[in-house]
């Protein structure tokens, strides 16, 4: 799945939130995000989830345009920001109610999905009982279980300890290699440039830099 | 099955393992109303006037409503208190799950289906089911507290309720010749555009709004008499079944059927086109 963006423009209140963005994401490739707070990297990944509307410029997917031809894209899992669940719920229960709307998954998927993150499938303890790195493993897991084609992670390393980041690795080196097209934003530098072909450095809304990586990781990889 | 049907399923379940308190709040209060009335008939004069009650009364409890502030009345202005909570609990119950659930677990799902509109709809789907599931509550506690109290089972109100309730000057037509369903049929839709138009707004602004917007539709109802208020159609006092010149319930349905349509259209035109956002309630 390919994601087109063309000269994208979004001012929330007044506020410049994005600012001309134009970017590339072909599939089987990860998309890093980098920049402060507030540079717009949520945002943008809310636009590409069709979460919000620009006031100008494009988002194609697969040559189908948010907004117009589509309301959200057709096979995407996502974490932004706090995974949301229901509270009084088990992990399983809740990917369970998840996976109802689409209907393409078994339980047996949704077993593997959170076993992948470190989690115990059958774990009693309800979503609210969760420490903050199982409830961001839960957030990866639910993001990946249906296996979509374009995957969005904000922020996925937060809370999660050495372990954790090293499954989160796992997981999204799988997803890249059956053709996903990922796009990752993340604080932590070195576990960005690792895991990404390209990095789009974000600045106050507009695109600051941009680094291919392909050929460093591909090195490293093989 | 449909997203539509798999999101009304889910609202139904959850909506009802976190509404459930609200719901046994609201059966305990509707038999309170109804023992309010019957302890008032019971000890307003000499006699036990209790026993002369029917069905019909008791539902007029709830549902009669109150005089319209009149400055050159004698009769002193009371906030009809067993007509505005009852409305007010509902509003309350319907308030917060179709917005936690936007603001939470049910972005996810929304994006799955692939729909704003399914959503959306299966939101309001659910708020008609409260709303018929509230008043089915109240009638089953209502006549399981008069069959209790041994009332006659006629479902006409009488000149008693009216009295009991200080209608007595407002009432001009022969209550006896009228019976209270005339106007129960017409409370669920008028009811339904309530807590429509409180979801609508909820959307466009927040949820403290839309409530605050119910609040002061049945506020200014209270004081003031006018057939567009959704308030003055959901007094039965206010109604042609008890007052001469009152509001017919072609009207009122007509009304409510109306608003429903336009809050069910314009809340879900509104989704398809504004930014899905954390906000704070």
């Amino acid at each position: 799945m390919s994601v087109e963006i063309n000269n994208l423009n979004k001012t929330i209140h007044g506020v410049t939130i994005l600012s001309n963005i134009s970017m590339s994401m072909p599939s089987g490739c990860v998309t890093g995000l980098a920049g402060v707070n507030g540079s717009g990297k949520t945002m943008l990944m809310r636009a590409v989830a069709g979460l919000i509307r620009p006031n100008s410029g494009t988002i194609d997917i697969d040559g189908n345009r948010l907004w117009r031809d589509i309301s959200f894209p057709p096979s995407v899992g996502l974490l932004i920001e706090n995974p949301a669940f229901l509270d009084d719920r088990t992990g399983l229960e809740n990917l369970q109610i998840l996976a109802s709307i689409k209907g393409i998954v078994q339980e047996n998927a949704l077993r593997q999905a959170l076993e992948e993150v470190g989690l115990e499938p059958d774990d009693k303890r309800k979503f609210r009982k969760y420490s903050l790195g199982m409830k961001q493993r839960l957030g990866i897991a639910a993001a990946t279980m249906e296996q979509p084609n374009l995957l969005l992670l904000d922020e996925p390393t937060n809370a999660l300890d050495s372990d954790g980041v090293v499954l989160f690795k796992h997981i999204l080196a799988k997803a890249r290699a059956r053709g996903a097209t990922c796009i990752v934003s993340c604080h932590d530098a070195s576990v960005l440039r690792e895991v990404s072909d390209s990095i789009y450095y974000l600045a106050e809304g507009h695109i600051d830099g941009y680094e291919e990586l392909t050929s460093v990781n591909n090195l490293q990889r093989s | 099955m449909s997203r539509f049907a798999k999101f009304f399923l889910l609202d139904v379940r959850e909506g009802l393992r976190r509404t459930w308190l609200w719901w046994l709040l609201s059966a305990i209060a509707v038999f309170f109303l109804a023992f309010s009335f019957f302890w008032n008939a019971a000890t307003a004069g000499d006699e036990n006037l209790a026993s002369q009650l029917t069905m019909g009364d008791y539902f007029f409890n709830l549902v009669a409503g109150g005089n319209a502030f009149n400055s050159l009345s004698s009769t002193p202005f009371k906030l009809p208190i067993s007509w505005f909570v009852p409305l007010l609990l509902l509003a309350y119950i319907t308030l917060w799950y179709p917005y936690r659930d936007l603001m939470g677990s049910g972005k996810a799902m929304m994006i799955a289906s692939g729909s704003r509109w399914a959503w959306w709809l299966a939101k309001c789907a659910w708020i008609i089911v409260c709303v018929v599931s509230y008043c089915l509550i109240a009638l089953v506690v209502t006549v399981v507290f008069a069959l209790i109290a041994r009332c006659d089972k006629s479902l006409h109100a009488t000149f008693l309720a009216a009295m009991l309730l200080r209608f007595q000057d407002a009432v001009n037509v022969d209550l006896a010749s009228y019976n209270i369903v005339s106007f129960l049929r017409t409370v669920p839709i008028g009811i339904c555009a309530l807590c429509l138009l409180q979801l609508t707004i909820s959307l466009v602004a927040r949820p403290l709004w839309g409530y605050v917007t119910t609040v002061s539709i049945l506020f200014i109802s209270a004081f003031i008499e006018h057939p567009l208020l959704l308030g003055s159609n959901l007094m039965a006092i206010r109604s042609t079944a008890f007052a001469a010149h009152g509001i017919t319930s072609e009207w009122s349905l007509g009304l409510g059927v109306a608003i429903t349509l336009l809050s069910i259209f314009l809340g879900g035109y509104f989704l398809t086109k504004t930014d899905i956002l954390e906000k704070e309630a």
